[in-house]
């Protein structure tokens, strides 16, 4: 008993002097905490081209903690801490995939802004049009978006932020001991699925591919790719079924009726506007974008690349075509 | 040869039409695997193993073995809110018992196929293989599915003891979640063996049944909101024994080893299960009453219902068993882990001496930061079997666990896992289970890895 005591002891110090090996995770403060640092810190800039921009490229894969000392800013949709990202230029078209991780029960919800050179908005995509990924292996439970970058928009910058609309809402995720029921196959523990509130912080991730790849929910793996061999798919070519949040991933679309300049807002919270919701049905596309895409698709199946001739039919339906498949497939046709 | 160019693209085509309805693979799993230390010389002893018997005091730093699970499963079709799926698990054991038998790394699975020794007779065998799931299912719109094929099925554990309380998996067919009023129906067919019957001179009685054989109906009531006390859930099996024509003949005769196939009765297991939402967890309060083959698992041993017990020896033999267990949270820093475990069994044919057993065990979960946690399990076990089997008093033993973990995935409070952990184990009471080791098997020291996915 006096060595079991003797262990204990050894174990409770270790547990003490483990902050040493303890502190390697993110320091994200609670909630409440983070309001306070955000309602107390000094906007940092008047125009959003002052902020502090990360160079990232292709390749890129990291985590990032929004903790509560990055610059903050007045946007029309309220107060929110900034993450500001440099994008890549002279490249094809590729895919940024950016995760937010559901921590101890609060999330970041991130709203994305893609401005041009000149600092112009090309696209947003709302918080709600994020997808919810439940956790696996090492990941966490998250809310990830799979963001298509067409060069042709001139896209330049990612600022992640969120709004104050958001920070009212919540997102729902498996319970953890639901989780264990899935992984081991026993029954379902019949726990209500918790709530993560939206907090000013949190932990994000970004992936910067090489190309585009398909959207959040919708990837396939090589396991899949494996399995789809060995049964082939049951689907036929009149059901398009597509992923829940095919929708969402359509309405994420450039707002290209007018390039929105982000003027500082006005500091008085009371002046403060939400952006509009960022939604253009199909079909809303101006008709000289529609055209353009659509030229592009005639090229690229005039010289048989059909796969990047697909990614531009998706990219363009994402941005709001109503025409782009159909003359997609009258072009394949006409390869006969 | 314009022809032959156009059919890769018109696959093309289809497959742009269609790229959308990718249906993933799922991969789930579950492992654990480490070492430990007796303090007293030699690798560790542990006094609970998953499997036959279950973690009476906690399975937390007191699992001598490698264990996982890995799981492959698949919408095959799916088309106007039906679906059909493809599931298969197969599992990966050390072998279990108390003495820790986890062999070295190399490259055997194992070295013999008599089934005897192989499994552990040295250091580089010690490894088994299993195929636990493999099952297809149709989910129809309304939610309602119908199954064929060996599975895992709607097994009731808790966690902290490794302790399946209803587990009536194996080869089966059913159909399940069928809405009927406020709850939903299930009902399964699953087959369960039991031994080899020999004749009376220890050779096999027949060629062609290898296992006397019970036939089970298992019938389910689940998801009855009763307000906000939570959901009950009814569960019933019924076993039938069907035994061949040489069989019949044994038994009637008593020849062989009747003894241990020839039960000729028919039994059931009732269970009713009362989930509330409690504390940012549940609680699960249970009752259990188990008669004939299914006496024993319903008193005192893992995994009801995975097996028809044929022993004649099991004959009128009737248990009850009372379960409370659960997982709250007491702010953000705490986690607690419980269950209580109380069981009786009426020996039958007149025996009013019942053997009797209760088990308790906690897991209080402190959080010190986002990846680091510091977890004490307490357990008691105590048993009276009666005079009748020459245990007319109480034993006890008790098992101290503390350990300190470490999980990137603190979202998961209790349930963090993947979790390292470095433990150190204690053990004390009446009851010597201890006796096949020539040391003092009291404490233990050790380092573990547990994962699920």
């Amino acid at each position: 008993m006096k060595r079991f005591v003797t262990i204990v002891v050894a174990l409770l110090c270790s547990s003490a002097c483990s902050t040493i090996l303890g502190t390697g995770g993110p320091h994200i403060p609670p909630k409440s905490e983070a309001m306070e640092l955000l309602t107390a810190a000094p906007v940092c800039c008047q125009t959003i081209a002052q902020l502090p921009f990360r160079q990232i490229s292709p390749g890129f894969n990291e985590a990032v903690e929004i903790s509560g000392d990055e610059p903050v800013y007045e946007f029309p949709s309220g107060r929110s801490f900034v993450e500001g990202f440099r994008l890549p230029v002279n490249r094809a078209g590729y895919s940024i995939v950016v995760r937010s991780e559901i921590r101890n029960g609060e999330l970041f919800s991130p709203y994305l802004l893609v401005l041009n050179d000149k600092f112009e908005i090309v696209e947003r995509v709302a918080a709600e049009q994020f997808t919810y990924v439940p956790a696996s292996g090492m990941t966490g439970d998250t809310v990830a978006y799979s963001l298509n970058i067409v060069p042709e928009l001139g896209a330049s910058y990612l600022v992640v932020m969120t709004t104050t609309e958001a920070m009212t809402k919540t997102t729902k995720y498996i319970s953890a001991a639901k989780a264990y029921a899935l992984a081991n196959n026993v029954a379902d523990p019949g726990v209500p699925d918790p709530e993560a509130i939206h907090s000013p912080v949190g932990l994000i991730a970004l992936q910067v591919e090489g190309t585009f790849v398909a959207p959040v929910g919708a990837q396939k793996d090589a396991v899949d790719q494996w399995f789809a061999g060995l049964w082939g798919t049951s689907s036929t070519p009149d059901a398009v079924a597509r992923p829940a949040d095919y929708e969402a991933v359509a309405r994420a679309v450039p707002d290209s009726s007018a390039a929105l300049v982000i003027a500082p807002a006005a500091v008085s919270s009371t002046a403060a506007v939400a952006p509009t919701a960022a939604s253009a049905p199909a079909g809303t596309m101006m008709a000289e974008t529609e055209a353009m895409y659509n030229e592009m698709i005639t090229k690229t199946v005039a010289s048989r690349d059909i796969d990047k001739a697909l990614k531009l039919v998706d990219e363009a339906e994402r941005a709001g075509s109503a025409s782009a498949r159909k003359v997609f497939i009258d072009e394949v046709k006409k390869l006969k | 040869m314009a022809n032959f160019k156009a059919l890769p693209i018109a696959a093309a085509v289809a497959t742009a039409l269609v790229a959308m309805s990718a249906s993933a693979v799922e991969f789930h799993g579950y492992m654990r695997a480490g070492f430990g230390a007796n303090v007293d010389g030699g690798s560790q002893y542990c006094y609970g193993t998953g499997g036959p018997d279950w973690h009476f005091v906690g399975r937390l730093g007191d699992e001598c073995d490698t264990y996982a699970e890995l799981s492959l499963s698949q919408d095959v079709y799916e088309k106007n809110g039906e679906k059909f799926s493809v599931n298969t698990l197969v599992a990966y054991g050390t072998r279990e018992g108390f003495a820790d038998a986890r062999g070295n790394s190399f490259q055997g699975v194992s070295l013999s196929n008599d089934g005897t020794a192989a499994e552990y007779s040295t250091p580089w065998e010690g490894q088994r293989l299993s195929f636990r799931e493999a099952y297809a299912k149709y989910t129809m719109k309304s939610g309602a599915g119908l199954w064929a094929g060996n599975r895992f099925y709607g097994r009731k554990d808790i966690h902290i003891m490794d302790f399946y309380y209803l587990n009536n998996s194996g080869y089966g067919a059913g159909i399940e979640n069928v809405q009927a009023g406020p709850g939903q129906f299930s009902a399964a067919f699953v087959q369960h063996k039991w031994k080899n019957p020999t004749d009376g001179s220890g050779n096999a009685l027949e060629g062609t049944q290898v296992y006397s054989t019970a036939n089970t109906i298992d019938l389910r009531y689940g998801n009855l909101q009763v307000g906000p006390v939570g959901a009950l859930d009814f569960v019933l099996l019924y076993a039938h024994p069907s035994y061949t024509k040489n069989q019949e003949d044994a038994i009637k005769n008593g020849t062989g080893n009747v003894g241990d196939y020839g039960l000729d009765n028919d039994g059931f297991s009732f269970t009713t299960e009362l989930s509330t939402p409690v504390l940012g967890g549940f609680n699960k309060a249970v009752i259990q009453y188990s008669t004939e083959g299914y006496a024993w698992a319903g008193f005192k041993s893992n995994h009801l219902g995975d097996s028809y017990n044929m022993e004649q020896g099991q004959d009128d033999r009737k248990a009850l068993r009372l379960i409370d267990h659960g997982v709250v949270k007491f702010g953000k820093q705490v986690d607690f882990g419980y269950a209580v475990v109380y069981a009786q069994l009426d020996k039958g044919n007149g025996n009013n001496d019942d053997a009797k057993f209760y088990s308790v065990v906690l897991r209080p979960q402190f959080k010190w930061n986002d990846t680091m946690s510091t977890i004490l399990e307490v357990g008691n076990y105590s048993q009276k079997f009666g005079s009748t089997w020459g245990a007319p008093d109480w034993d006890d033993f008790q098992k101290f666990t503390l350990a300190q973990a470490w999980s990137p995935l603190q979202n998961g409070g209790f349930w963090a896992r993947p979790q390292l952990r470095v433990f150190a184990s204690y053990y004390t009471g009446s009851q010597n289970y201890s006796g096949d080791i020539d040391s003092e098997n009291d404490t233990m020291l050790g380092a573990q890895v547990e994962a699920w996915w």
